[in-house]
């Protein structure tokens, strides 16, 4: 596996625990099977085979080259003798709830990434359709949040991709990360994600 | 005869045009912040404006339409 990303929050199913992260991030856009080893840090990253397997690729939900899709989203069952906090994102905090909330225009929100750690910035869409390339090519994604950095930063960059948008003033998951420009960031209704996978927040 | 309806709604507008506007050379994406009916684009350019105002003079002849230079979107991995 050679892709690297971010791991966004841990989510649960039917009594397990699993990371939750992009389809691109996990499964490198449909082409690793269910069952592929996940390593924290990413092989990309200098992690070591031997050593940091944490997880192992259990579901994905599958990108469509002819349009279509509103998630890119995989989660990958955690070993069970790796330790996770189902809670806490490191400088974003404590999840109030593991209830998701609706993004809305003009939400005020964070994430904390790979690439540029923690960044903040505004919802100024909640259904943008939009092209984003990936290596399979050029994909469509409909009803997709847009946001806006704080001025003077990027709110993501390449590797950040995974992350957990979250509601600044209410401290609930909003939405999942998965593609941007230098300019803005674009992230999948966290409601669709867990209804696509579904799972819920662990907590 | 009565000329056929048009959506005068923004969010109806961008339901009937989405998938015309996305497939024209420029246009990153296409929503409704603020209840106005935006398209975002891969980097300014008039000639791809004229083109999302012919595609939408041809649905709704009085829409209107704000462009944003959002630059091209790419799923954020580490290169």
């Amino acid at each position: 596996m050679v892709e690297a990303g971010t791991l966004g929050a841990i989510v649960k199913s039917g009594g397990a625990q699993y990371i939750l992260s992009n389809n691109h991030v996990l499964a490198n856009e449909d082409k690793l099977p269910v069952g592929t080893a996940i390593f924290q840090p990413a092989l990309l990253d200098k992690g070591n085979q031997t050593t940091d397997k944490i997880a192992t690729l259990s579901k994905t939900v599958p990108l469509s080259p002819r349009g279509g899709n509103n998630v890119d989203c995989a989660i990958a069952a955690i070993d069970k003798t790796v330790p996770a906090d189902p809670t806490f994102l490191p400088k974003v905090g404590m999840l109030a709830t593991t209830l998701p909330i609706d993004a809305t225009d003009g939400m005020k929100v964070h994430k904390v990434g790979r690439t540029t750690g923690y960044t903040a910035g505004s919802v100024l869409d909640i259904s943008a359709d939009v092209n984003i390339q990936y290596d399979i090519g050029t994909l469509t994604f409909q009803g997709q949040i847009l946001i806006a950095p704080d001025q003077g930063q990027m709110f993501s960059d390449a590797g950040d991709s995974g992350s957990l948008i979250v509601d600044r003033g209410l401290g609930r998951a909003t939405g999942l990360l998965f593609g941007g420009s230098p300019k803005s960031t674009i992230a999948n209704h966290f409601s669709d994600v867990l209804a696509a996978l579904q799972i819920q927040l662990a907590g | 005869m009565a000329p056929p309806k048009t959506p005068s709604d923004p969010r109806a507008l961008k339901r009937k045009v989405s998938s015309q506007i996305l497939e024209l050379p420029g246009v990153s994406g296409i929503g409704v912040p603020k209840g106005r009916l935006t398209v975002y684009l891969d980097v300014d350019s008039e000639d791809v404006r004229d083109r999302v105002r012919e595609v939408l003079k041809a649905v709704s002849p009085e829409a209107d339409v704000v462009f944003m230079v959002t630059g091209k979107f790419s799923k954020q991995d580490p290169e």
